[in-house]
């Protein structure tokens, strides 16, 4: 007995260490789940909308623009020459939002400068990767937005 | 009075034995400070007193501050409009942050030139690279604070950046923001970090490093691989007590520093734009000052390139005094290319800023405006 002594204190001294481990993974696992993202608020709405509500056809004349939130994130829709059209409202350099500049008619990020086109490929740099298309329909309640032109 | 002092003082003596412990603080006040050193010795104590200070100012201004996407920017306005003080109160801690870098980065500036991270100190050099990283992660921070457009858009491209880097860089950038965009789950974050636990790890490495400072003294002139100076070397080569001598030169310094803190926050109050929008990116984001250098760097190198940069550069000092300069020469004369290597480094993040500072704006050069374009290259224009 006296000689597995030292031993069991060894044991002991693991169990110890090993408990003090686990106790602190415990805590640590608690926290990583507490602060794990959530998902974000969906947007239920089909219809393109601000912090105003929903955006009708009306409020969008020839040659403008306009930034709101739907089910596929932030869109900007453009009326240009009577048709709607619409495109991922996040610049693919560093998710500034964009917006459409009627005058020289294109769609400009405000951060570094990025331009695309109305179908969204890159005009001008810093960004890279074109913003993706978006189908937009005109109902009377609003712009529906109908997803990803295929 | 001074019998109620004696009297406290037998209390507390009877059960404390204090009189060693007294004797011990006594002798290490008394401690005499090399002969070289000189005012730029006294810019650590600043900084220790902005940091009291940004801890009294950031108290009150938690008082009236309320977190959350739809209340933080109206209790900031609050703050300026409404409680007697306030907006000073704010332009004090604004100030103050801007203070505490500036002078962080000269009296690092003022350690590296004389050697003072080499042998035996290189952890005190360590826990201040950290105290430097702690500091920039509360500019980080509190910059997204107030909720106004610059607040938001500053964090949604400063949070992008990382994103670049592949597989990693997507879910760490989630999992700072709370979600898949800056959203009040990211304030709730960055507010908890900013009031509790960047204080509380700030004020335990300051507690370290100026433990450090006081136990080793401040380092000599002498090469690292001679026996550091005794006590009455120090005397004898003309070294003075650190206190009262030396701790009057910090005070006198901590005072101007104060004076210049107040006069700032008087002249050019804190500014808060139009409170954040998602839905629509402002003109002109740019990142608080001492982050442009990093934010002008991704405009010419791949953003997955650049954005490891400003953590190596902070692992860079790290290995200073370990790895990269272990020469034993403290003096800075005999330590001209060591210099000269600081100066370039120093002197080519001064101008990534300054680029990124006039970058994507337009100015006037002896009459003639030029529009400098987002990598800081000027272009003329016809007027
Ligand atoms: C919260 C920030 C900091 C405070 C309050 C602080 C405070 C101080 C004080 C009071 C001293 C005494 C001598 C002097 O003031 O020059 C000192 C020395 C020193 N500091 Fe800091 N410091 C801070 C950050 C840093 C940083 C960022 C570094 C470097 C990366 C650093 C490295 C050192 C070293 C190595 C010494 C010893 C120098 C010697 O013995 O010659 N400190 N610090
Ligand atoms: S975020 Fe749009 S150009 Fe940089």
């Amino acid at each position: 007995m006296a000689e597995s002594e030292p031993l069991s204190r060894r044991f002991f001294n693991a169990l110890m260490g090993l408990g003090f481990v686990g106790t602190l993974c415990g805590f640590a696992g608690t926290a990583l789940a507490y602060l794990w993202p959530m998902p974000d608020a969906v947007v239920t709405s089909e219809f393109l909308s601000t912090t105003r509500g929903k955006v009708t056809g009306a409020e969008l004349g020839e040659n403008e623009g306009v930034v709101g939130r739907s089910p596929m994130g932030k869109v900007l829709v453009v009326r240009k020459d009577g048709a709607l059209r619409g495109v991922q409202a996040t610049c693919t350099h560093l998710g500034c939002t964009v917006a459409w500049n009627g005058e020289s008619g294109e769609i400009e990020c405000p951060c570094h400068g990025a331009r695309y086109a109305l179908d969204g490929q890159v005009l001008k740099g810093p960004a890279r990767d074109p913003l993706a298309q978006v189908e937009v329909r005109e109902e009377t309640e609003g712009l529906r937005i109908l997803g990803p032109v295929s | 009075m001074k019998k109620i002092g004696g009297l406290l003082w037998a209390w507390f003596d009877e059960r404390l034995n204090l009189a060693p412990l007294v004797a011990g603080l006594e002798a290490n006040l008394r401690k005499p400070v090399p002969a070289h050193v000189n005012w730029l010795f006294t810019l650590g104590s600043a900084i220790a007193a902005l940091i009291g200070l940004q801890i009294f100012t950031g108290i009150l201004l938690l008082i009236y501050y309320r977190p959350g996407a739809d209340t933080a920017y109206q209790s900031i306005v609050r703050i300026m409009d409404e409680v007697p003080l306030g907006g000073f109160m704010r332009s004090l801690h604004v100030w103050g942050a801007d203070l505490i870098v500036i002078f962080l980065i000269l009296h690092m500036v003022r350690v590296f030139v004389y050697a003072g991270y080499k042998k035996p100190r290189e952890l005190t050099w360590i826990i201040g690279v950290l105290l430097f990283a702690v500091i920039l992660i509360f500019g980080f921070t509190g910059y997204l604070l107030p909720w106004d457009q610059l607040a938001y858009w500053g964090t949604v491209v400063a949070t992008e950046a990382p994103a670049s880097i592949p597989v990693i860089g997507p879910i760490t950038r989630e999992f700072m923001l709370g979600g898949s965009e800056v959203g009040d789950p990211t304030l709730g974050r960055f507010f908890a970090l900013h009031v509790v636990v960047l204080p509380l790890v700030l004020l335990k490495l300051m507690a370290l490093h100026l433990f450090l400072i006081r136990y080793q003294g401040i380092s000599s002139l002498r090469r690292t691989d001679e026996p550091d100076p005794t006590p009455n070397e120090i005397r004898a080569e003309g070294g003075e007590p650190f206190f009262p001598h030396h701790v009057l030169r910090d005070l006198t310094t901590t005072y101007l520093v104060l004076g210049l803190l107040v006069s700032l926050a008087i002249l050019y109050p804190a500014h808060l734009g139009d409170p954040a929008d998602p839905l629509t990116t402002p003109l002109g984001i740019k990142p608080e000052w001492y982050f442009l250098p990093a934010y002008q760097l991704l405009k010419y190198v791949p953003e997955v390139v650049g954005v490891q940069i400003p953590p190596l550069f902070i692992g860079v000092l790290v290995l200073l005094p370990l790895l990269l300069d272990r020469s034993p020469e403290r003096h800075p004369k005999r330590r001209l290319r060591a210099i000269g290597v600081g100066a370039v480094v120093l002197g080519l993040i001064v101008l990534l800023g300054l680029l990124g500072h006039i970058s994507e704006t337009r100015q006037t050069i002896f009459g003639i405006t030029y529009h400098f374009d987002i990598q800081g290259m000027p272009h003329g224009e016809v007027p």
